[in-house]
């Protein structure tokens, strides 16, 4: 984004943040669904869209359970609970310290729940923080995908 | 050169996804899929907030300027 645009953006959200006003989120889940959609950049999965644009919740008002479905480089599938994400890394850097595998995320070592593929010196992530874990934790990943409980 | 001229050098028109876009796409697409899961767990709205931010960079880089809907509507 422009340094204009990151602007413009920013000060509406912090008018929205003045306003109090509830819809800071849903607009902003509104811009981005629209901006895809109208460069034909459309994200394929529709249970995610209408989920996003209903800021969180589904036709009924209920907020869904969402799992993020990690499938890693040897196949094996895990579900992991929302609130353990901390955020998608799409390159990260391995290294081996000796004691096991570190992933460098912006230059922070965090350790790997997984191995990395077999060679691979970079590969992506996502970083995980358990209950009770002081630190967060590196699953490396082929595919990842939404899971919505009760589908 | 901005996005769009970017796009009119390369021959580009709207609606064309270039493999050298697919890696910005799976970058949205992750920030979303953030944003989601986020929500599900309920955390503050700022934090939501973050992940479309960053894709909103993204999309930026993508679509051109004139087919967004980012006139000067008031919040």
């Amino acid at each position: 984004m422009s340094s204009r645009a990151a602007l413009l953006w920013n000060r509406r959200l912090e008018a929205w943040r003045r306003q109090g006003s509830a819809s800071t989120l849903t607009r902003l889940l509104d811009r981005a669904l629209l901006a895809l959609g109208r460069g034909a950049l459309a994200i394929d999965d529709e249970e995610l869209r209408r989920i996003l644009r209903r800021g969180g919740h589904d036709e009924s008002g209920r907020r869904p359970r969402l799992r993020l479905e990690v499938v890693g480089p040897d196949g094996a599938r895990r579900l992991v609970e929302a609130g353990e994400l901390r955020g998608i890394e799409r390159q990260v850097r391995w290294v081996d310290d000796g004691a096991g595998t570190l992933g460098l995320v912006g230059g922070r070592p965090l350790r790997a729940l997984q191995p990395p593929p077999v060679g691979a010196q970079a590969s992506p992530a996502v970083r995980l923080q358990r209950a009770g874990d002081a630190d967060e934790r590196l699953l490396p990943f082929a595919r990842i995908a939404l899971v919505v409980d009760g589908e | 050169m901005t996005a769009r001229g970017r796009r009119r050098a390369r021959g580009v028109t709207t609606g064309t996804t270039l493999p050298s876009d697919t890696a910005a796409l799976t970058d949205v697409r992750d920030r979303l899929l953030e944003a989601a899961l986020f929500l599900s767990a309920g955390e503050p709205r700022e934090r939501v907030a973050e992940p479309l931010l960053r894709a909103l960079d993204v999309i930026e880089t993508l679509v051109p300027s004139a087919d967004r809907d980012d006139g000067d509507e008031r919040p």
